[in-house]
């Protein structure tokens, strides 16, 4: 049980904080959406600025193919998986999904990465950010799939697979 | 209140910069946002979909069957499939029957990479058969891989379709993962144990499968006896078939590209998944080994098949330890050091065989240079290639005795074969200093003089 316990604390380490690396202040509500090819994107915010933000907290990135990031890592009994799909330097569609034994409750840590990302979109836009964490908050408390739209976006939570939850952020069609 | 995009980016950033054309862009959108921009709100849809339900009664299904395989109900396992599809009913209906045969350590599905198409098609379903003959210290359990379609039939969805993964699939991200060639998906199997940790499987080609129980227990006792404390499978799985198309179609083995249909046997190999969905290639989940009893008749008199018997288990006795062709090297370990052990531990065993294999080196050898690379090991001189990797062993047992060749093989299957000569590596300099205390390049010069000599006595 010590190692078990040993090991969370190390992903709590790696995960806490990843909110830091996107500045929060003074961003005001600007344009939440951009134009990309079909889809719409998250303005200015690079893909490879998440990349690398993830791969300075410990999580290896592979581009898997063309537009399509991969970052997974991998402690004792969790997976945390962030897959990334990228237009024109931008973020489209970004997902994230946790794997942890089914009878465990999601730990701090593991919440603190899904947040990370169900805000990005409106890091600016501290109301919104917390309602949009409470939102997913709830959903997984709930332990039921849930699909919304917030401005151009669609959020899904899917907790119906034993063990794992999964967040995904997909930027609507035009 | 509009503010620009270059403070947003701020210093914490790193290795965002804002590049001429994103400044435009947002430019352009920061122009387009100013003017009364409502803040966005959250608009639940419909909690729990028609997918997601659907999904979740497709999970329903499929834990009711692994409950059903585990108590042995028949009915249980069918209650949810189209009952009007006789062919999809008859067909579980043996892959039921097949399965309760086998003895699992593990048996389920795994649904975590299952994704939907439409409302009704869910896959990667990946089927966890681990046997009790299986292990993987990393957790990753024999599987196989599904497509479901669901179908609504009086009143509640039922399974309507079973899609297999196969070679053709592989592009099909709804099937990716490991190929479901398992012969229990194909044909209908009997299963009798012949020890503790040995198992035969054969079809209808062979009601006689009781007469090979011993040789099976002996041979896969006698090859356990020379690897023996290293990393290994728990437990042997040998099928024995003498119907050419069973031999054909099971673990796919007539597509792959060494596949000849004369051969005597086979050693297939199991990929795993882990827990949350991966599917694990960097070590095997598991092995069995497949042998046509036909084709030992043509070759063999009387049908004996215990050197294919003993040959292809030094091959699935060993798997756990050696590479897995990867992104790396498509190779795997070293064709040469595969098939030379397991040709060497059949002469170790039958001395009759080792001086067979002596004359036939002697006849073959013709113009020689070196080992044969695994890249066309199996090509035109795989008589040849064989036999110079049994010669390899053959002369280490000779200056260094039987342990020497078998730690020296122990330490050189963990590796990828090279396409630039892998015995001019550092790495094979250092197996060779450790497991035979002397330089590669000495190690070579002797077993070179070794084969021009004849091969031993």
């Amino acid at each position: 049980m010590l190692m078990v316990a040993a090991i969370v604390g190390l992903v709590g380490a790696l995960v806490a904080g990843l909110g830091a690396y996107l500045p929060t202040s003074r961003y005001q509500a600007t344009a939440t959406t951009v134009p990309c090819r079909r889809v719409v994107c998250i303005p200015v915010l690079k893909a490879s600025a998440v990349i690398d933000a993830l791969k300075a907290k410990g999580h290896p990135c592979e581009q898997e193919r063309d537009e399509y990031w991969k970052c997974e890592l991998m402690v004792g009994t969790l997976t945390f998986e962030t897959t990334i799909e990228e237009v024109e330097g931008l973020i489209s569609d970004v997902s994230m999904l946790v794997v942890r034994p089914p009878d465990e409750e999601p730990t701090e840590a593991v919440m603190d990465y899904l947040l990370w990302l169900a805000a990005l979109p409106y890091t600016a836009d501290e109301a919104l950010t917390e309602e949009i964490h409470n939102w997913v908050v709830d959903r997984v408390e709930a332990n039921e799939d849930a699909e919304a739209e917030i401005g151009g976006y669609n959020y899904y939570v899917v907790t119906s697979n034993p063990g794992s939850i999964r967040l995904r952020v997909i930027g609507a069609l035009r | 209140m509009c503010v620009s995009t270059g403070s947003w980016l701020g210093t914490k950033t790193g290795g965002a910069r804002l590049s001429r054309r994103g400044m435009l862009v947002a430019g352009g959108l920061l122009l387009a946002g100013c003017g009364g921009r409502e803040r966005p709100s959250i608009e639940s849809k419909d909690a729990g979909s028609a997918r997601d339900k659907n999904k979740r009664r497709l999970r329903e299904i499929l834990d009711r069957q692994t409950k059903a395989v585990k108590e042995k109900d028949e009915k249980a396992y069918v209650a949810d499939l189209d009952s009007s599809n006789t062919e999809l009913v008859e067909h579980e209906r043996m892959v039921f029957a097949n399965l309760c045969q086998f003895e699992f350590a593990e048996f389920g599905y795994n649904t975590q990479r299952a994704i939907p198409y439409g409302d009704h098609t869910f896959g990667p379903v990946f089927r966890i058969t681990q046997l009790t003959a299986d292990e993987s210290p990393v957790g990753a359990t024999p599987a196989e891989t599904f497509r479901y379609r669901l179908a609504p039939k009086d009143g509640r969805l039922v399974i309507a379709e079973i899609t297999p993964a196969t070679i053709e699939t592989q592009n099909d991200s709804m099937l990716n993962g490991p190929l479901a060639h398992e012969a229990w998906n194909m044909t209908p199997l009997r299963v009798v144990q012949a020890a503790k940790d040995v198992w035969l499987v054969g079809d209808k080609s062979v009601p006689d499968l009781e007469k090979y129980a011993s040789a099976a227990a002996a041979e896969a006792a006698n090859v356990g006896k020379l690897w023996g404390g290293r990393a290994r499978f728990p437990g042997n799985v040998m099928y024995l078939t003498r119907d050419d198309d069973n031999y054909r179609a099971w673990f796919s083995l007539g597509s792959s590209s060494t596949f000849l249909p004369e051969i005597s046997g086979f050693q297939s190999s199991r990929i795993g998944v882990r827990k949350n969905g991966q599917v694990y290639t960097e070590q095997r989940a598991g092995a069995a080994t497949l042998i046509n009893l036909k084709n030992i008749r043509d070759y063999y008199a009387g049908e004996d098949p215990r050197v294919t018997m003993h040959h292809e288990l030094a091959h699935s006795v060993t798997a756990q330890t050696r590479a897995t062709t990867s992104i790396i090297s498509d190779l795997g370990a070293p064709t040469w050091a595969v098939e030379g052990f397991a040709t060497w531990a059949t002469g170790v065993r039958w001395p009759s065989e080792a001086s067979r294999y002596r004359r036939q080196l002697r006849a073959e050898l013709g113009s020689f240079r070196g080992l044969p690379s695994s890249k066309d090991f199996y090509g035109a001189k795989r008589s040849l290639n064989y036999l110079l990797g049994w010669s390899i062993f053959a002369y280490i047992a000779q200056i260094k005795g039987r342990d020497a060749a078998v730690e020296f093989y122990a330490q050189v299957i963990p590796l990828n074969d090279t396409l630039e000569p892998f015995v001019e590596l550092p790495i094979f300099d250092g197996i060779c200093e450790r497991t035979l205390g002397t330089s590669a390049g000495a190690f070579l010069e002797g077993w070179k003089r070794f084969v021009r000599r004849g091969a031993g006595a």
